[in-house]
Parts: structure tokens; sequence; C-alpha cells
């Protein structure tokens, strides 16, 4: 798949869409602006379908697990997470918590148009097995992208709220609470979609394999166990916020790796 | 045991066992067989040997079936066991019971986040409402009073309580399963040849026979997609003949079955040219007398294709190539008189011919062995309805925050005073609100 394919093209056009709009977000924090900011909202909403179509387009030919790069579905996390991120503060946009996440979808979308770039195998991936256990992987690799996405936004929510504390001043302590809420909402949802996951992918590989471990599925279970070590911590108050967040960039790097096909 | 933080301790140790196991290069070779070992020993470069052979009787090699899995899990399962049995009387009280008094020794042992103050108060209304109602009803509190006892029982989402004893049982069934299936269970792996039997590791005599494989396409070594047809033959006489497609399992005889895979391989035989007497052919990794027929294997280290021909001083090697020029494959035969290391002819041919060497003609027929994984044990049962309820629990608990106080007004020489008990299964900013809503700071410290 080279860089001149249609997922390259357009996935490069994302990264400059958002490249600009993470340009204007800090000129504008730096300059202390009030001005609503729609130019912003039109290259990030830009950004995201471009995003999504190179993602879509080229994740429709390496689905199947053995095909030759599922770095791919780093695009994929990128969406996801820049999606909620929009999505939770389109009416307000605050740039301290857009920031880091738009950081985190560039980082995300770059490796992916670099993985379009150096994978030189084509990309038509061979018949592997029944179309049910094909299914099952979709449903797998959805949810854990939702799960990373999730829990991208949930970490820059909270690297959000550290700067809010920071800096203390009555503008920004009426932006703490939605920021609180959105860091919970998010931690909770990755948690949903990760045991989803770990279900589908246990499922799949006992049907189609007799056990359990497979390729994929112990990176998720990684992810799961500190996600579920941090949500229990949350909840009961028996782990501090920075142990909470620890875990949870482990869950987050666990299952980045599980979806991008390194462990 | 009985203390939420060993919960975090021991999922952390679990994912710390799993994440080792990327980490370290593991096997699946059964190491306390010498053969095997050597095996395993022969794919690691030899300056590694003397580390290698030092960190095995750790079980770092094989940790998924090691003491370090199993101990955390039987932690986990006598942990689980005992929060479940501590904190079901609890959550029921907070989902659904009565409470007396804050002094309660249920109202005082903590699921969640717990509070525990006494505050200056209003006196409650004259129908007994107790004031700050309507700001906790504003979090999601609905209030019960008890008129007359001055006593009142905030619960939020209280059902999911539930959830919170139901996910330890839910661990608690998990750690069972897998200890039971990795104790008392066996785990099979078998190569059969078409015609080859097996016995099944359960009671009575039960045998499994291998009938056909089919692949499709016929010559593609790495297809994933085909057939199998068994014949499951039982003591008392009777048979049943199943076909399972390449990636399906069921349940044979209390045996879970999975055909993992159909591995092609090379069938070779040989005949004296002259004389047409059967040629005895010995292949070298594999231990036994030499005999007419070997089937060797094509998608494995190419060292187990070589077969000896001790009658003629020769060795031979089988490989097979697929490619677009030739869509059905052909083998590709080395021969190596006596100890040369370099083949004397190198030969290609189609998929299923004869080739001639020095007096000697071999016919290679390409087939498929099907390589089966058997579960024997009841364990993963019990592992998979566990799972189940971890799973409606975490939905549960990730959906809901439930919520549970408890409060009573007293009389004191210097005014009244609410002593106030809270319980709350979610973060930080729903503890705050609960207690912004009692009137409490929220820096103060616990009473």
């Amino acid at each position: 798949m080279p860089l001149s394919s249609v997922p390259g093209v357009v996935g490069l056009a994302a990264v400059t869409a958002w490249l600009i709009a993470a340009t204007l977000i800090a000129w504008r924090g730096e300059r202390r602006s009030t001005a609503t900011p729609p130019m912003i909202r039109a290259l990030l909403g830009l950004g995201l379908l471009l995003a999504a179509i190179s993602w879509l387009s080229a994740a429709a030919g390496v689905w199947p697990e053995r095909a030759p790069s599922r770095v791919i579905h780093a695009a994929g996390i990128a969406v996801v997470a820049l999606s909620v991120q929009t999505a939770l503060t389109f009416r307000q946009p605050e740039t301290t918590a857009s920031l880091p996440v738009l950081g985190a979808a560039l980082g995300l979308q770059s490796i992916a148009v670099g993985a379009t770039f150096w994978a030189a195998a084509p990309s038509t991936a061979p018949v592997i097995y029944p179309d049910a256990l094909a299914l099952w992987l979709i449903g797998r690799d959805a949810t854990a992208i939702a799960a990373a996405g999730l829990l991208t936004v949930s970490l820059g929510m909270c690297w959000a709220l550290g700067r809010l504390r920071r800096r203390r001043s009555e503008i920004t302590a009426v932006a703490f609470e939605p920021l609180l809420r959105a860091e919970d909402r998010t931690l909770r949802g990755a948690l949903v979609s990760l045991t989803l996951a770990v279900t589908l992918a246990a499922v799949r590989s006992w049907l189609g394999w007799g056990e359990i471990v497979h390729p994929g599925m112990p990176g998720l279970l990684v992810g799961w166990l500190a996600l579920m070590a941090a949500f229990s911590g949350w909840v009961t108050g028996t782990a501090s916020p920075r142990l909470v967040r620890v875990l949870e960039l482990l869950a987050l790097v666990a299952v980045s790796a599980s979806v991008l096909g390194l462990v | 045991m009985a203390s939420p933080r060993l919960t975090l301790i021991l999922l952390l140790w679990l994912g710390c066992v799993v994440a080792f196991s990327l980490l370290i290069p593991q096997t699946a070779y059964q190491l306390e067989d010498p053969l095997q070992r050597s095996r395993w020993l022969a794919g690691v470069p030899r300056e590694m040997w003397p580390f290698m052979e030092g960190l095995q009787p750790w079980g770092l090699f094989q940790l998924l079936s090691s003491v370090w899995l199993r101990l955390p899990l039987a932690l986990l399962l006598a942990h689980s066991v005992i929060m479940a049995i501590a904190s079901a009387p609890a959550a029921w009280q907070r989902a659904f019971g009565c409470v007396t008094s804050p002094t309660d020794p249920l109202a005082l042992s903590h699921l969640g986040r717990q509070h525990v103050a006494t505050l200056e108060a209003a006196r409650p209304d004259a129908d007994g409402s107790y004031p700050p109602g309507d700001q906790l009803a504003r979090v999601g509190y609905r209030l019960e009073t008890h008129t007359g006892e001055k006593t009142w029982v905030g619960r939020r989402q209280a059902p999911a309580w539930l959830a919170h004893t139901g996910l330890y049982v839910g661990l608690a069934l998990v750690a069972a399963g897998l200890l039971l299936q990795g104790w008392l269970g066996q785990a099979l792996e078998m190569n059969l040849q078409p015609g080859q039997a097996m016995r099944l590791p359960v009671e009575g005599a039960t045998t499994l026979i291998l009938d056909a494989v089919s692949a499709s396409p016929e010559h593609d070594p790495t297809t994933d997609v085909g057939s199998v047809t068994l014949r499951v033959v039982r003591d008392i006489g009777d048979e049943d003949r199943i076909e399972m497609p390449l990636h399906h399992s069921r349940l044979v005889q209390g045996v879970w079955l999975t055909v993992v895979n159909a591995a092609p391989i090379v069938e070779l035989s040989a005949t004296d040219v002259r004389t047409g007497g059967e040629v005895l052919l010995q292949p070298l990794m594999e231990p036994g007398p030499p005999r007419g027929r070997v089937r060797l294997p094509l998608t494995t280290n190419p060292e187990e294709r070589f077969v000896g021909i001790p009658d003629h001083n020769l060795t031979l090697r089988v490989d097979y190539t697929a490619s677009e020029a030739s869509p059905a494959g052909q083998f590709v035969v080395s021969f190596f008189r006596g100890a040369d290391t370099s083949p004397e002819t190198v030969t290609e041919t189609g998929a299923a011919t004869s080739v001639e060497f020095d007096g000697v003609r071999y016919r290679l027929d390409f087939a498929h062995n099907a390589r089966l994984r058997l579960h024997s044990g009841m364990g993963w049962i019990s592992a998979a309805v566990g799972w189940l309820l971890v799973l409606v629990c975490t939905m549960v608990l990730a959906t809901a925050s439930p919520g549970w106080m408890v409060g009573r007004l007293l009389d004191s020489p210097r005014g009244m005073r609410l002593a106030v008990v809270t319980d709350v299964l979610a973060g930080e900013h729903a503890e705050h609100a609960v207690r912004s809503s009692l009137h409490v700071p929220v820096s103060e410290d616990r009473v």
C-alpha cells in the first residue's frame, strides 16, 4: 500500500488539517482570545472525516489478522479519540482539554500514514478462516479500538485537569466539573468496551483454536487487568488518583499494542 | 484477605505475569521430556544454552502454566470468596434492606468511598422529611424517612450494589475454573494422519479415528479452509461419524475438541527400480525403525524433512514451493551422499509424481494431517460462567454509580446534630456532589 494510495493521500490530508487546527488552538491560547473558533471546528471536522475515510478504506483490506500491517488501526484510535473529544467539548471548545487529545490523534494518525508508506507488501488478504471467525475479529478490534480511543480521551482530560488545578483561576474553575465528569465517563466507557473486546477475543480463540491465549489476546488481557484495577481503585478510593492514571496509561499501551498487532 | 486493596494488587500481579509471558519467549514443548527439551534447545543459539538452562527450572518459559500464574489465581480465588461473603450482607442492605442507625455495624462496613460525619442540622419539617432532600434528589438520591425514628436512608441506583458482590463471585468462578482446568483437566494437541486412531482422555474406551482431511485450495500450504471427517468409536461398539470444518469446536464424549489446522505434509515412499521391492526410509527427526512410507511436515522446521535411506547411504530433503507460475506447487528434492553437506542432485517435480535417483524411484504425494486440540475436564465451564458474570457486573458498575447513605438526627445540648454515613461506589466527583448536598465541605477530612 504505497503512500500515493487513497488511504495514504487522504490520511496525510487529515494530518495537515489537524496540524493547522492544533497551531490555531495553541495560538488562540497564547493570545488568550475569546473569539469563537469556527475555523478550528471546521478543520477538526474535516480532519476527522478524512482520517475516517483513510482508516476504513485501508482497514477493509487489512482486517484479517495475517495481512501485512495492522498499524493502520492507529488511525482508528485517533478517529475515535478525537470524535469523542469533539463531541464532549463541541459547545464550549476548551483548548486545554482539546490539545492533548489532538496531539495524541496527530501522533497516531502519523504512525498510521507512516505504516502505509513503509508497508510495501500488497494489502490483499488471503482467505484464512471461516467468515464467522472474521466477524468475531472485527467485533474484537472495533471494541478494542473504541476502548483505546476512550482511554486516550480520559488521559487527555486528566492532563487538562492537572493544568486547570495548577492555574486555579475563576474562569478555569467553571470548566473543572464537566472535565471531571468527562474523565469519569470515558474511563467507564473504556472499561465496558475493553470487557466486550476481551470477551469477543476469548470466545473467538476458544471456538476457533481451542485455547484462550491466541495472538492479540494477551495484550487485551493485560489492558483489561490494568484497567479493572484502575476502575476498582477509582470507585472504592483504594488507589490514589496518580496510580489510577498510571494504570490507565498501562492499559492504553497494552490495548494499543494488541490492536496494532505488536503483541 | 478482605481488603479491596488486595483486589487491585492481585489483578496487577496477574497482569504482570501475562505481560512477562509476552516479553519472555514461551514454548509449547514439554520441557520435562528430554527429547522435547533438546528440540527446544536446538532452536536457541548455542551461546544462550547455559542461560536458558539456568532459567528453565524457574518456569519462566512456560509462565502461563507455572506457579507464577497459579499462585495469584489461588489467592484471587480465596480473596474473591471472602470478599463475596463479606460484602453480600452490606450490598443487600444498601440495595433493599432497612437500617435503624448509622452506628449499625453493617452501615459502617464500607464497600466504596465511605464518609462518616456529624454535622450541625436544622430541625426536620413537620412531615418528617429532611431538609437536604431536594439537593440529594438532584444528585439522584431517593430518601426514605422513618417517621418518629429520626432516621432516614438515601439510595441511588440501589440494585447496582449487588453487582459489587456479583463481580467477586464471577472472579472466584473464573479463578476456580482456570485452576481446575490446569490441575485436573488435560490439554492435548495431536497431529493425526488419515486412518490414525487415538484414545480420548475420558473414562471408558472411546477412540477417535481420523477418516479424511480436505483442504481448499488443495495444494495451498497456507490455506485455513477445509474440513475433517472423524469417527468416534465407543467401547460398547457403536460409532458416530462427524464432519468438522477447520477452526470449529464441539463437545465429544465430554472432551472439547477443536480442529486447529490441516497441516500440509508430503507422503514419501520408495521402490527399487530393478527388483520392484520396497526401500526402507528413516526420517532423521523421528525415532523408530525404518519403514516403507513416511509423512513429512511441510510447514515446520526444514530439519524435520530430512530422510535417510540406510541401504543406499543416502539422505534426501523435501521442500515444497508454490508460486504464481505453478499454483499447484512443486516439490524440490535434494539428495545428499554419505556425510556430504551439499546436495549431489536437486530435482524439481510436480505435486503427485515420482523421482528417480541412484536406482530408486521415490513417489511424492501432497496430503494433509489434521491438528486437533482436546481439553478434558470441565473447569472451562466454570471459567466461562464466571466471565459472563464478570461481564454483566462490570457493565452494571460501569454504567451506574450506586450510592447509599443513612442519617440520624440527634438532640444535643448544642442543638440538632446529624450523624451521617455515606457510601458511594463511584469516582471522586460523585462523592463530592453528595457531600456538597449535605453541606459537608469537600476539603473536610474524614471523621
